[in-house]
């Protein structure tokens, strides 16, 4: 699998990084690399093999149901400069 | 030619907001009428750092909904980033179960066209966290258009549950019947309140025709249902649509539509589509589900609603529309049947459900649960009136004095100055002995043979109800006038 230098643009966009010619050449040879690399991992016969996501044997902790407000929230709130009240502000944003 | 038919292809997925006091993966509050951003907090934020912790509740309250629908519940889940970039998920990503999800596999039974019993299957139930919510209009009352958007986290991290069918819903009345059976059955279940009117249940439809001359017109996602009402309008409103674009020997194009409720149209959307990409969730390890854990859950779920009305129709005899009535709401079927524990007649019991209670709960504003009445008195008030010892009118009256005074029925007997069993024998005939003496013109009339109508002896037998204030037997009456005039 090849990424073509538009899609690697694409991708650039997405993840909001502004790339010169230079650095979005250099970034499609780097990832094209990289999936030249997986792509030698489809000579493994995988078939019987679950997917891997941990490395180690873990089960999900649970919690009980149990309220604990976070004691400063208007910290949180603070940490964005886009605050109006106790609304946070963004661009509005058109739904229709 | 033969007249081409259509068959609508319809899929819905529902999300219903699970009952729980703290959110899905932290301990902030699930009250989103809080002051806004107020239920907030590192991990509901996205703040870097934090890390999700699942909530035990909101993984029963999942096992008890997928239960409801007949599901299967999986010893193994797992939790996904689905990358989404809007501002009401402040992380990025939306943290939810896709290709693993907790319970899968159930069904919930409608009636199709002709009335037959037919399966919609349920693919699957999966758990997720909410978004928060964005107000358009400017927080100091400024009118929409300004160019800012005000954003409330306070549901961002509540948890939900996505329901997502098979295409198996033929229509918009299918449709409705599904969503309706299985937000009663989630109720029952006690997974949810599923309150439509505070947002708790918001559906999507996927639509699509199939042409008797062998045409597939492609999938429209439809969005932004969220009442029955909405629903069944945007379904019949997407098949009419879909069939005439068909029928003009056009092509529907696979897209997303919004409904609009206003103006009773989808619209295409011209919302950017993200790229729906998912990872696993690295900071929540797989959830175990064990056979015994499910058995415990499985142990809390009461009999479903359509269940229970089968049974009342079944072993009850209450008319079908009755038991889903009285069944619709769990609370007034628990009163209902333990008013026939205590020994009414079933189909007596429910009449008086639901006509005197009904009627008092509405007034009054009441929830069953707060009813004054207890369903055992209620039942013996029920039965004296079935054994004829109070007239249905009298019942009536003194249920509405219990229902005032907060007593019981004898109380109210005693004070309403009733006579129980009615006015009948010397009692009735002293009644009867003192009209005849005040309208001796009358009496001779009738002895005369001049009452040939029948008239006169109906106005004595009127005065006779008056004198005994309607507990007399009208029956017993009319008989013993007709002997005391004789």
């Amino acid at each position: 699998m090849k990424l073509t230098s538009e899609q690697v643009n694409d991708i650039a966009i997405e993840s909001r990084l502004l790339l010169t010619e230079q650095e979005l050449d250099g970034a499609t040879r780097y990832i094209n690399n990289f999936l030249d690399i997986l792509d030698s991992f489809k000579e493994l016969d995988l078939t019987d093999v679950e997917p891997f996501s941990f490395a180690e044997a873990l089960e999900c902790p649970l919690r009980e149901d149990k309220v604990c407000a976070f004691p400063d929230t208007e910290a949180i709130l603070h940490e964005s400069e886009h605050v109006d009240g106790s609304y946070f502000k963004v661009p509005r944003i058109m739904e229709e | 030619m033969s007249e081409l038919t259509f068959t609508p292809v319809i899929g819905i997925e529902i999300h219903i907001r699970l009952k729980s006091d703290s959110k899905i993966f932290c301990s902030c509050s699930t009250n989103t009428d809080a002051p806004a951003n107020t239920n907030i907090c590192p991990v509901c934020m996205g703040l870097p750092g934090s890390l999700p912790h699942l909530n035990h509740r909101v993984v029963e309250q999942g096992m008890l909904a997928g239960m409801a629908l007949n599901c299967g519940i999986r010893p193994k889940s797992l939790f996904f980033r689905k990358s989404y970039f809007y501002p009401d998920l402040p992380k990025g990503h939306q943290i939810s179960q896709c290709d693993l999800p907790i319970t899968t596999s159930g069904y919930i039974e409608v009636h199709d066209s002709e009335g037959n019993l037919k399966k919609i299957r349920v693919h699957h139930l999966h758990l997720e966290e909410d978004v928060g919510s964005l107000h358009h209009s400017a927080s100091d009352g400024r009118l929409e258009g300004a160019d800012t958007s005000y954003v409330d986290y306070n549901r961002s991290g509540t948890p939900l549950a996505e329901i997502v069918s098979e295409p198996d819903v033929a229509s918009a009345a299918e449709a409705v019947e599904y969503v309706t059976t299985l937000r009663r059955r989630v109720i029952y279940s006690g997974a949810s309140d599923v309150e439509l009117e505070k947002g708790m249940m918001r559906f999507d439809a996927n639509v699509s025709m199939k042409c008797s001359d062998g045409r597939w017109g492609r999938k429209v996602e439809v969005k932004n249902m969220n009442s029955f009402k909405a629903l069944e309008r945007a379904i019949e409103y997407e098949i009419k649509r879909q069939k005439k674009i068909m029928l003009s020997g056009g092509e529907v194009i696979q897209e997303t539509r919004h409904w609009n409720d206003s103006k009773g149209v989808t619209t295409g959307s011209r919302l950017k589509e993200f790229y729906r990409k998912f990872i696993v969730e690295p900071d929540l390890p797989p959830l175990y589900i064990s056979q015994e854990w499910v058995n415990r859950v499985r142990a809390r779920m009461p009999e479903m609603p359509d269940v229970r009305a089968n049974r009342y129709v079944s072993e009850m005899n209450l008319p079908r529309e009755v038991a889903d009535f009285i069944t619709d709401d769990k609370n007034l079927a628990d009163y209902f049947e333990s008013c026939v524990k205590a020994g009414a007649n079933p189909v007596r019991a429910a009449h008086w459900v639901r006509t005197e209670v009904l009627r008092v709960m509405n007034e009054k504003q009441l929830k069953i649960q707060n009813f004054m009445i207890t369903p055992e008195v209620l039942a013996g008030l029920v039965n004296r009136v079935d054994e004829g010892k109070l007239s249905t009118t009298q019942g009536k009256e003194v249920f509405d004095y219990m229902c005032a005074n907060n007593c019981g029925v004898d109380e109210a007997v005693k004070n309403l100055g009733i006579t129980e069993g009615g006015v009948a024998g010397s009692a009735l005939d002293e009644i009867i002995k003192s009209v005849l003496a005040a309208n001796p013109d009358v009496l001779n009339e009738i002895k005369s043979g001049l009452d040939k109508k029948g008239k006169k002896l109906k106005f004595l037998q009127g005065l006779v109800m008056k004198e005994s204030k309607g507990q007399a037997k009208p029956q017993e009456v009319a008989e013993a006038i007709a002997n005391a005039v004789k």
